[in-house]
């Protein structure tokens, strides 16, 4: 438990989180690293248009397929664009898409695992059920599905993703709430007057965050490579669009002659990936203050 | 008396069982309590004081309930909507739970548990709208600044929580027991109600700390005129605290009066094996008084006087539905062989010991 002194006794509670936030951060180097590679592949990407060295769509035939030199740091491709530039540009829609797949995903399954596990019954049942729908479903059909009716588009791939994560998210919050709402400060709530919504989102669901902040990561991760598959099939985004599974898969038939094009965009995914589930437990650890202990 | 805060008549809890053997919790109790009155309520593990309780707030989900009478300040209780029943949870009775480390959010500082009930009974001028409630729960919390956490402060200081303002920033696991159980009084009190069920509250605490929790109640009972309904297995607790006093047994009322004249002039066989079981001046070595049995499972009750079998005045008579005998105005007792036919009150005490 954190040590106070005088100076931290006047401060409110929202500045006494941030406080704890930002010792945990410091204090743990999975936290500092994580945070690092992701804060810096974020940065890379929004600025991308300010950073990258070159135009990614600029084809330069003179280079094709070189290896990394000094005014290419990361080689060029078959068509002689700028790798480093492609990825940095490839990393706004890659990180965008996984990330907001996720976040949608997660918004919508973690409400369903809420309402279901916390009313139980018939409720629960038809959810559930529905839940189960979403689950025997093949995303990737879902994903043509929605290609071949809207075309091809960034928010058709986000919605297949989320799409596919909503039985993940609901499976896990209900089983949480499922023995969450057992406890006595649940009857403790209602009974100094909450309604069901305060006492699902107020007391109960902070209770649950743990384990759904690592599926999150873990979700970003696989979200990641899901972008990846639906650009190599060729119903992600449009197919000049640099994203890193894009890039992935064009380099894939050359690798045995310019290795770097399919290895450097592979490589960026593993890094993120590490990072984001770095980052997410250290996350899990600071926002559970049963697990910092402390004495009476 | 005439308009008693919770009257309570015959009610009856069962909890029903799929295979046939329904609990009967509780089986025809009647109490009330008066305004600014401590009532305790008392009897052993397993007598249905907590249901009790628990059914006058409804709080039970799968029990079914039956009372010719549940009211409180003559409104009665039973036919509320489950949306009224939020307005007097709360609001009018409040509850103290034995167990404050389980019945408080371990996620969330006192703070931030007592100013929400501020708020959600509308005594500050603060948006409750689910918005603002998640984005105070998930991201800022409650600002120091606002009339809620202000209050809450207040409360704890009112409970007597030394250091308050620093205490209102830390989670349950961080206070002692003693501490939590005062933060819980804190938060029944944040709606100002008239009525606190205090469910076992000192239980879990040693004796100096439950002495210090049992005057803040008598303290808070003067202060603010709130009734308690005190639930304990405890006759000390009791003596010490209590106005009036409901003795339970098995689900049923066995004798209820004021409490020094049920400590003076027991009136049913069962308080009295109470009262002799207090190891009061007993030196190493005596044995201690005890009730001989156990008390009867409540899914086979045998039908009549609950204590019949460990009663050592018990006949044939108590098999049949409990008497009521008004020994005053307001000491009642529930017994076939009470007052004794012969006597009036000294008789009682002058009874034949039961063999051990």
């Amino acid at each position: 438990m954190a040590e106070y002194d005088g100076a931290e006794r006047t401060l409110g509670v929202r500045t006494e989180r941030l406080r704890q936030f930002r010792e945990t951060i410091r204090g743990d180097y999975r936290a500092t690293f994580g945070l690092t590679i992701v804060v810096a592949f974020v940065l890379a990407a929004v600025f991308a248009p300010e950073l990258a060295p070159y135009d990614p769509m600029a084809q330069d035939f003179a280079i094709m397929q070189a290896p990394g030199l000094n005014a290419h740091p990361f080689g060029t491709d078959s068509f002689g664009r700028d790798l480093l530039s492609r990825l940095m540009y490839g990393a706004r829609i890659s990180l965008g898409v996984s990330l907001g797949a996720v976040a949608i995903g997660g918004a919508v399954g973690v409400t369903l695992g809420l309402v279901a596990g916390y009313f139980g019954g018939w409720v629960d049942d038809t959810l559930m059920r529905f839940v189960d729908v979403l689950w025997a479903f093949p995303w990737l059909l879902v994903a043509i599905l929605l290609v071949a009716v809207f075309g091809q588009s960034v928010w058709n791939v986000v919605a297949a993703i989320a799409f596919a994560y909503i039985d993940d998210f609901a499976r896990i919050t209900r089983g949480e709430v499922l023995s969450i709402r057992e406890e006595e400060f649940v009857m403790a709530a209602r009974n100094v007057g909450l309604d069901d919504t305060a006492i699902m989102f107020d007391e109960v669901l902070p209770n649950a965050l743990a384990p759904i902040i690592v599926q999150f990561t873990v979700l970003v991760a696989r979200a990641m490579l899901a972008e990846s598959t639906l650009s190599f099939l060729g119903i992600g985004v449009k197919p000049t669009t640099p994203t890193w599974g894009a890039l992935l898969g064009q380099g894939r038939g050359l690798i045995t002659q310019a290795w770097w094009i399919s290895i450097i965009p592979g490589v960026a995914i593993i890094i993120t990936v590490l990072g984001i589930n770095l980052f997410g437990d250290a996350l899990r650890d600071a926002l559970d203050v049963r697990e910092r202990g402390g004495s009476p | 008396m005439s308009d008693p805060l919770l009257t309570v008549e015959d009610l009856a809890v069962t909890f029903p069982d799929p295979d046939g053997s329904d609990t009967r919790a509780v089986d025809g109790v009647s109490l009330s309590v008066e305004a600014g009155e401590i009532h305790g309520l008392v009897g052993e593990s397993g007598s249905g004081k907590s249901v009790t309780a628990r059914t006058v707030l409804r709080l039970l989900d799968d029990a079914d309930v039956s009372a010719s009478r549940l009211a409180y300040r003559g409104e009665d209780l039973l036919a509320k909507s489950e949306r009224e029943m939020r307005a007097v949870r709360g609001d009018e009775i409040g509850m103290v739970f034995q167990d404050a480390l389980s019945a408080l959010n371990p996620v969330m500082t006192v703070g931030e548990q007592i100013a929400e009930v501020v708020r959600h009974h509308g005594d500050v001028d603060e948006s409750t709208s689910l918005l603002s409630e998640l984005r105070r729960k998930y991201v800022t919390g409650t600002s120091k600044s606002t009339a809620s956490w202000r209050r809450a402060v207040e409360l704890l200081e009112t409970v007597g929580i030394p250091d308050p303002e620093q205490r209102a920033s830390e989670y349950p696991h961080q206070l002692s027991g003693g501490q939590r159980q005062r933060v819980m009084i804190a938060q029944a009190l944040a709606g100002d109600p008239s009525l606190i069920i205090a469910d076992e509250p000192t239980t879990a605490l040693d004796v100096t700390v439950e002495a210090g929790i049992l005057t803040e109640l008598r303290e808070l009972c003067a202060d603010f005129n709130v009734a308690i309904l005190l639930i304990t297995h405890d006759l000390g607790v009791v003596a010490q605290t209590c106005d009036h006093v409901t003795v339970m047994y098995s689900g049923s009322v066995m004798e209820h009066g004021p409490t020094d004249d049920i400590f003076e002039a027991p009136a049913h066989p069962y308080t009295e094996g109470l009262l002799r079981s207090i190891p009061e001046g007993a030196k190493r070595g005596d044995e201690l008084a005890t009730i001989p049995g156990s008390a009867p499972d409540p899914r086979d009750r045998p039908a009549g006087c609950p204590f019949r079998d460990r009663c050592p005045e018990a006949t044939e008579a108590c098999t049949d539905s409990l008497p009521e005998h008004a020994l005053s105005a307001e000491h009642h007792t529930y017994c076939h062989h009470r007052p004794h036919e012969d006597g009036g009150r000294d008789d009682v005490r002058t009874s034949p010991q039961p063999e051990r």
